[in-house]
């Protein structure tokens, strides 16, 4: 990889040389034009040499701009060569990137005054890609397009049933929504959300009517199952609209703060500065938006739609799967719950079994307790009959003799 | 303008060696082998299924504490952050203060822990794992310190079983889930928890490790990777960060009837604070909890508010209660420099005026 950077610092030190050149030889054009009238050929060549100047540095912005373009991708290829992008934080190098072009298209690197609308300008930049990385860490849209695949094929398998009328529905409908950008964006566009809601509308009649034939059971589900598809993707689109406005309110703080910056002569250049503040600020607002009682409803909704519709889809998946050899889950939930009851059954009775022991051990503890408290007495009571002074007899067991 | 070029120019060299020490952070990486956590000598003395009851070689020659103290940690991560490196354990500090030390490990939940229970774990397992260590000493009661989500689980079996509890340190614990401070508060609210655990069985480790990311979601997927390419040249920290990442992402699938009762009669319903908390047939009444208690908060704690810990002092019976906070987060609890020094001492000298 091309040392970009060695590059760039010795283009800035020649950069400084030709300002200081030029400040002084505008001086000195300056000094000259005052005091004299000054010589028509001198100025003209001065001022020659001055625009030639100006289009050389122009020029050289231009080639540092691209210089720096094509090494933050070529770093970038060169780290997704080594690492497959595990550490996610490729956004901050485009930032950065679009950052510094930002600041290097300048006219005049000094000229703060026009910062302003060419930052504005340069903020489409920002906006997308905080966007696009940023909902990526809630990738569900993803997984949602697959799951959409799968929804189209129940529906293909289901809507003959209903005939042809609403079959030309479906694919009314299929064609509106192939027009919609499955992306992040996508998703949180508040059209998005009157599709589905005009879907459901239109389509909840079927979807809730009593089935007929031998297969209305099946068809039951599976119109539940459509049912709970829709519902989630409308929470969906609430719920990525929510995140694409809080997106977007980070976003303009973080271009007010650089702005600032950049207006009290403090511009950010360093990447790790830049890259702290986008965390920042985005953190911030999104605390403050995920501690609200809407966003806890949205996202509480969004998981519960979401397993209420994966749990009927798997439904019908163990279904199909009856006619199968295969064990499903439903089959070993069965089976442990068995075993778990048995189990929990097991413990009680050793428990009760141990309680039993030990309560035996204790009657039996106290049966010999008893049985030596009424030898004693008996001994006791038997020294008592006898006269003062008689020794005490041996007892003994006569065994009778047995007659032949 | 001279001093934009300087400016420039620091920022071009700047990110360059950002990329620099990237790479060979990144060459390290490929070169290192599995980190190793909780590497202090333990032997398992009991076990039930996936459940393990292990007991720590003592460290400390010399004078032992008479009475165990058994460490129960929580279900949602693994137990193994009390020990995640050498210099950063509080399992070996409390070790080097003569603790005999026991400590529960839940393990890895599958598809047949689906029906367990709490009281399976708390009436079950724990108590088992107290009976044993009891038989073992010939004693009639430990010491206990639950962490977390086992802090909760400690202190409704320490209700129910008072007669085994000499002395009961609560760490970090949840009691009080009434509380708005914490995200996890406001957001369970919402939840339906039994759609969730109905679909899911057992709730996968990694819906766990997407919730507590969301907590931080800039700082935890992306700041805290390129605050860390700056130490990526230095081995010895790489492998420090490796194992906190390790056990972040070592999230146990969670038993879906234990979550369920967590989450619907804590998290959602807080039954344990208004003392309306069932375990089998069987209320738990907080305020039986009559022995010596200690309760340690984190201040900084945005998991667990110091209001839900806290709560815990007012709720009990003891008359003999100590609080121990520190100005960390959760996890600044256990590996923080500031509690290294103290927080052992601490726990084993109040342990030890109380045997």
């Amino acid at each position: 990889m091309e040392n970009i950077f060695g590059k760039g610092s010795t283009w800035l030190e020649n950069w400084k040389e030709v300002q200081e050149n030029l400040s002084k030889q505008y001086e000195a054009w300056g000094e000259s034009f005052q005091g004299k009238q000054g010589t028509p050929e001198n100025t003209e060549s001065a001022f020659q040499d001055w625009i030639k100047a100006q289009n050389d540095l122009s020029k050289q912005f231009l080639e540092i701009g691209q210089s720096i373009q094509e090494n933050f991708t070529q770093s970038q290829k060169k780290v997704q060569e080594d690492t497959s992008n595990f550490m996610g934080f490729e956004v901050y190098q485009k930032i950065f990137q679009s950052w510094l072009e930002a600041l290097g298209k300048l006219p005049n690197a000094g000229d703060f005054s026009k910062f302003q609308t060419l930052f504005e300008q340069n903020t489409n930049i920002f906006e997308n890609l905080f966007k696009e990385n940023l909902l990526g860490l809630w990738g569900k849209h993803q997984n949602l397009a697959e799951e959409f695949q799968k929804f189209f094929n129940m529906q293909a398998v289901w809507a003959p049933n209903l005939g042809e009328p609403y079959q030309k529905l479906v694919a009314e409908f299929t064609k509106v929504l192939n027009q919609f950008q499955l992306s992040p964006k996508g998703w949180g566009n508040a059209a998005m959300k009157e599709f589905f809601e005009e879907y459901e509308q239109k389509f909840s009649k079927y979807l809730a009517a009593q089935k007929l034939g031998i297969n209305r059971e099946r068809d039951a589900k599976v119109a539940q199952t459509i049912a709970a598809f829709i519902e989630h993707c409308k929470v969906h689109v609430d719920y990525m609209q929510i995140l694409n406005e809080t997106s977007t309110e980070a976003n303009t703080k973080v271009s007010k703060k650089l702005s600032e910056c950049v207006a009290e002569g403090k511009a950010i250049t360093s990447f790790k500065e830049l890259a702290a503040l986008w965390t920042g600020e985005n953190e911030a607002t999104f605390q403050k938006m995920m501690r609200t009682p809407l966003y806890a409803k949205i996202q509480g909704e969004h998981l519960t739609t979401y397993c209420q519709y994966k749990k009927l889809s798997n439904e019908l998946l163990e279904e199909a799967l009856q006619e199968t050899p295969f064990a499903t889950k439903c089959d070993l939930d069965l089976a442990f719950k068995e075993i778990h009851t048995l189990k929990t059954e097991l413990r009680h009775a050793k428990k009760e079994r141990q309680r039993f022991a030990n309560e035996v051990t204790q009657l039996q503890d106290e049966l010999q307790s008893l049985k030596l408290g009424i030898k004693e007495l008996l001994h006791a009571k038997e020294e008592q009959s006898l006269p003062a002074g008689t020794t005490k007899s041996k007892r003994t067991t006569r065994t009778p003799k047995t007659k032949k | 303008m001279v001093a934009f070029a300087d400016k420039m120019k620091e920022s071009i060299e700047e990110y360059s060696q950002f990329i620099e020490n990237y790479k060979v952070g990144v060459e390290n990486l490929a070169a290192m082998e599995e980190v190793a956590l909780a590497t202090t000598e333990k032997e398992a003395v009991y076990s039930d299924g996936k459940r393990t009851l292990y007991r720590y070689k003592a460290l400390k020659k010399g004078k032992i504490c008479a009475v165990p103290l058994l460490i129960v940690y929580a279900m949602v991560n693994r137990y193994t952050m009390m020990d995640i490196q050498e210099d950063r354990s509080l399992i070996r500090n409390l070790l080097n203060q003569g603790m005999d030390l026991y400590i529960v490990d839940w393990g890895y939940a599958d598809r047949s822990d689906r029906y367990i229970t709490m009281e399976d774990l708390i009436e079950g397992f724990l108590n088992d794992a107290v009976d044993f260590i009891c038989q073992k000493h010939k004693l009639e009661k430990i010491n206990l310190l639950g962490v977390c989500q086992g802090g909760t689980f400690s202190a409704i079996y320490t209700a129910l079983h008072v007669d085994k509890i000499q002395n009961f340190i609560s760490m970090v614990t949840p009691i009080d889930f009434e509380s708005d401070e914490g995200l996890l508060n406001i957001w369970s609210k919402e939840l339906d928890v039994d759609a969730m655990v109905d679909y899911y069985g057992n709730v996968p480790g990694s819906i766990m490790n997407q919730g507590f990311l969301m907590l931080q979601p800039f700082m935890l997927s992306i700041q805290k990777y390129i605050n860390l390419v700056d130490s990526m040249a230095d081995q010895k920290q790489l492998e420090n960060f490796l194992r906190m990442e390790t056990w972040i992402f070592d999230s146990p699938n969670q038993p879906g009837e234990v979550l369920r009762k967590f989450l619907k009669d804590l998290f959602q319903e807080n039954k344990l604070a208004k003392g309306e908390f069932q375990l089998g047939n069987r209320y738990v009444d907080l305020k039986q909890i009559n022995m010596p208690v200690m309760v340690i908060y984190a201040e900084q704690d945005t998991l667990i508010p110091p209001s839900s810990a806290k709560a815990l002092v007012d709720l009990i019976g003891s008359k003999d209660i100590e609080q121990l906070s520190y100005p960390v987060g959760h996890i600044g609890m256990y590996v923080s420099g500031k509690t290294q020094k103290t927080l052992a001492p601490s726990i084993a000298n109040w342990i030890n005026a109380r045997v």
